[in-house]
């Protein structure tokens, strides 16, 4: 995975990047806006770190609870 | 779930744009918040971003220009990460948009609206060259609330008295003034 991020990645000296959720249900119902984490300026060698907090970041308690307080029930994960 | 690993902009002034209104159905213009620096210190109240409101039709006028106190500003760590930082002086105080600048965003969110035929909640960001990018576009939610002026759009049905109103999340009564407007029959 790691060759197949450096082989998208720009051409530069030391590449920075913004990474982003895209969850389903994402902008359906509830929108999500800023439920989960986005992490800004990553360096190359913290790309895999950074992608599994973002992945992580579907479980915390304020996104977890951001369905359910709007009145909505989801049983499955984004 | 996917991550996006998009370039890195290292933006100087950065922000949100609406559309509309978020929660007011009946203003249609434009409003632009701005800050110093990248985009998180817009929208996590850490700062109070200028505010611009510009009229939508038939020419991007600005209607209201709240210029902020913005002592600091978040910028990109050399290890990786943000770092907040002061500030120059002479900017705390002034405007980060140029009246052209505005006029540039505005365009965008109208244009951005048009094509997704909704009301678009626009991260925006000025790179160091001053090229304004569109970092984000997604649906706004337009929340009515049950003001006056929402309630002028929606005035009780005649014959029903509401037995339900100004439902306020998050709870259930949300749920309820936004789907079902509680009425019964008097007769």
């Amino acid at each position: 995975m790691t060759q197949r991020l450096r082989n998208g990645s720009i051409d530069v000296e030391s590449p920075r990047v913004s990474m982003r959720s895209s969850a389903i249900g994402e902008d359906s119902e509830l929108s999500f806006a800023g439920q989960y984490l986005s992490l800004l300026n990553v360096p190359e060698n913290q790309l895999l770190q950074s992608y599994k907090f973002i992945v992580a970041s579907v479980y915390t308690p304020r996104a977890i609870s951001y369905p359910s307080t709007r009145g909505f029930v989801t049983k499955t994960s984004p | 779930m996917s991550v996006a690993c998009l370039q890195m902009v290292e933006s100087v002034a950065s922000g949100v744009l609406y559309s509309h209104h978020p929660y007011n159905l009946l203003d249609d213009n434009i409003i632009v918040s701005a800050v110093w620096g990248l985009g998180p210190y817009a929208v996590d109240g850490h700062i109070t971003p200028d505010t611009l409101v510009v009229s939508k039709d038939p020419e991007s006028v600005v209607i209201e220009s709240k210029i902020s106190h913005k002592p600091v500003q978040l910028v990109s760590n050399p290890d990786g990460g943000l770092m907040e930082i002061p500030v120059a002086i002479d900017r705390c105080d002034a405007a980060c948009l140029r009246p052209e600048q505005v006029q540039t965003l505005a365009e965008y969110a109208r244009k951005l609206e048009e094509h997704y035929r909704c009301a678009q909640d626009i991260e925006w960001a000025m790179d160091p060259t001053g090229r304004l990018l569109v970092l984000q576009t997604r649906p706004l939610r337009v929340q009515a609330t049950l003001d006056e002026a929402s309630e002028a759009l929606s005035p009780p049905v005649e014959g029903y008295p509401v037995l339900v109103a100004r439902g306020r999340w998050p709870s259930l009564a949300w749920v309820a003034a936004r789907y079902t407007m509680c009425v019964t029959r008097t007769t």
